[in-house]
């Protein structure tokens, strides 16, 4: 087993050149080939479970056979054998510092054994559970106040921290086995307080007094309103202040009054009207029995020549 | 008995001038307010139909009296023809006015106002046809 001096791979047989970077190689170094040889880290996490497979090294040396050795790669070679020595010094260093750090399992050991927890401190819960008992007290003194015949309060069931005084906190006693729940069809029977129970008695309780309400909303509007029926309620009255209904009242009767005088007046005029036309009737009527009908053409000349006369002296007096 | 018709008839003519221009100044002074439109309507109508018959009766009493009593009954004509324009122009005012102060207004039913609307304009067309009555008259 050797190393390649430029990629540093391992390579089981002996040949001239490595098989995974194909560089030509001189003879292998003692050193490197030792058991306790340093190599990189790559090298260190492969393994040696990745073994150079026979068929690539014979393939290799097929390869080293059909082509030989270029001299003009002796230079370079040298100059990566010299950069290979400086990376063996950094492989080395970095070997060195993996050994020197800490075994982790170890440390990981260490935190899995945890130390053993401690037990609460039963005082922290002494207030909080005496208040809590108090509350269940007076819940238990509620309940058979709304519901007498309710089943008895479910026995007190103390808490398991307080064990410091006996003789005023109440001894931690384990509550009565109760039978596993299994499931069924039927609604589940508790001996405890029955809460679905207790809804519906509220929403019953609840809606008697709204149907009660109801109903007696229904009686004093039919007292009220006797002929009122469902389809024909009575109508809405609204509260209004006596000075505002004054004043409506007042408005109302001027308005009254005021459509009143209107309504007089044009009765009158219309009276007055008639008689008007009655009498200009009769006077229409004279006026052609006496044969002044006939005097209506010389009347009108006499008009339009007032007329004109008037236009006459309109037309002087502007002209000045 | 003409002459009697003639003084009813003048008589009538007064009544029936009055009585128009009353109803317009009733009607002037309900269009201040917006809650009486309908009752002005009324009182304007009649006093338009008042008032047409006023206009139209001086002529009808120059037309039909006697020619001998024409110039008298010109003259009387003139002077209802002067006191009607007086109190049209009155009218005419207190309407316009009137109207002016409630112009953007309109009544209950969301109607806008045509009764002060159309008293004044009445009242502005008898003014006119008056005063040029009036004048022709004269």
């Amino acid at each position: 087993m050797w190393l390649c001096k430029y990629c540093g791979m391992q390579n089981e047989d002996w040949e001239n050149e490595c098989f995974v970077c194909g560089k030509p190689q001189k003879e292998p170094d003692p050193v490197v080939v030792k058991e306790e040889k340093k190599t990189p880290p790559a090298v260190r996490e492969a393994g040696e479970s990745a073994p150079a497979q026979p068929a690539l090294s014979a393939f290799a040396a097929a390869f080293e056979k059909a082509v030989p050795v270029n001299e003009e790669y002796e230079p370079i070679a040298q100059e990566a054998e010299a950069d290979y020595a400086d990376f063996e010094e950094i492989a080395s260093d970095y070997a060195a510092f993996v050994d020197a750090a800490p075994d982790y399992s170890e440390y990981t050991e260490a935190v899995s054994v945890s130390q053993p927890q401690e037990e609460p401190d039963a005082s922290l819960y002494d207030d909080s559970y005496i208040e809590a008992e108090a509350d269940m007290k007076i819940f238990n003194s509620n309940r058979e106040n709304i519901f007498p015949a309710a089943e008895p309060a479910p026995p007190v069931q103390h808490s398991p921290f307080v064990v410091a005084d006996a003789a005023v906190a109440p001894v931690y006693s384990a509550p009565p086995e109760t039978p596993k729940t299994t499931f069924s069809a039927e609604p589940k029977k508790t001996t405890d307080f029955d809460l679905q129970q207790f809804l519906s008695q509220i929403k019953q309780g609840e809606s008697d007094n709204i149907t009660e309400e109801i109903r007696k909303k229904q009686e004093d509007r039919k007292n009220q309103h006797p002929a009122a029926t469902p389809q024909n309620p009575p109508c809405v009255q609204i509260d209004v202040p006596p000075r505002a209904l004054k004043k409506q009242k007042k408005a109302e009767q001027r308005r009254e009054s005021v459509a009143m005088f209107s309504k007089v007046t044009v009765k009158i005029s219309r009276i007055i009207l008639a008689v008007f036309l009655l009498i200009a009737a009769a006077f229409l009527a004279v006026c052609v029995l006496r044969g002044h009908g006939e005097n209506i053409p010389y009347v009108i000349d006499e008009i339009f020549y007032a007329f004109e006369l008037q236009l006459r002296g309109f037309l002087e007096s502007m002209q000045f | 008995m003409l002459e009697t018709f003639s003084l009813l008839f003048e008589a009538g003519i007064l009544v029936i001038g009055a009585l128009s221009v009353l109803l317009g100044a009733v009607a002037s002074c309900l269009a201040f307010t917006r809650r009486y439109a309908a009752e002005i309507s009324p009182l304007v109508r009649l006093a338009k139909v008042c008032a047409c018959l006023f206009l139209v009766s001086p002529i009808l009493l120059c037309l039909f009296a006697d020619p001998l009593q024409l110039d008298s009954h010109m003259r009387s004509a003139q002077t209802l023809y002067s006191l009607f324009s007086a109190a049209w122009l009155f009218v005419f005012v207190v309407g316009s006015v009137a109207y002016l102060v409630n112009l953007p207004g309109r009544n209950k039913e969301g109607k806008e106002k045509e009764a002060p609307k159309t008293l004044y304009l009445s009242a502005l067309f008898f003014l006119v046809v008056s005063v040029a009555l009036g004048w022709l008259f004269s």
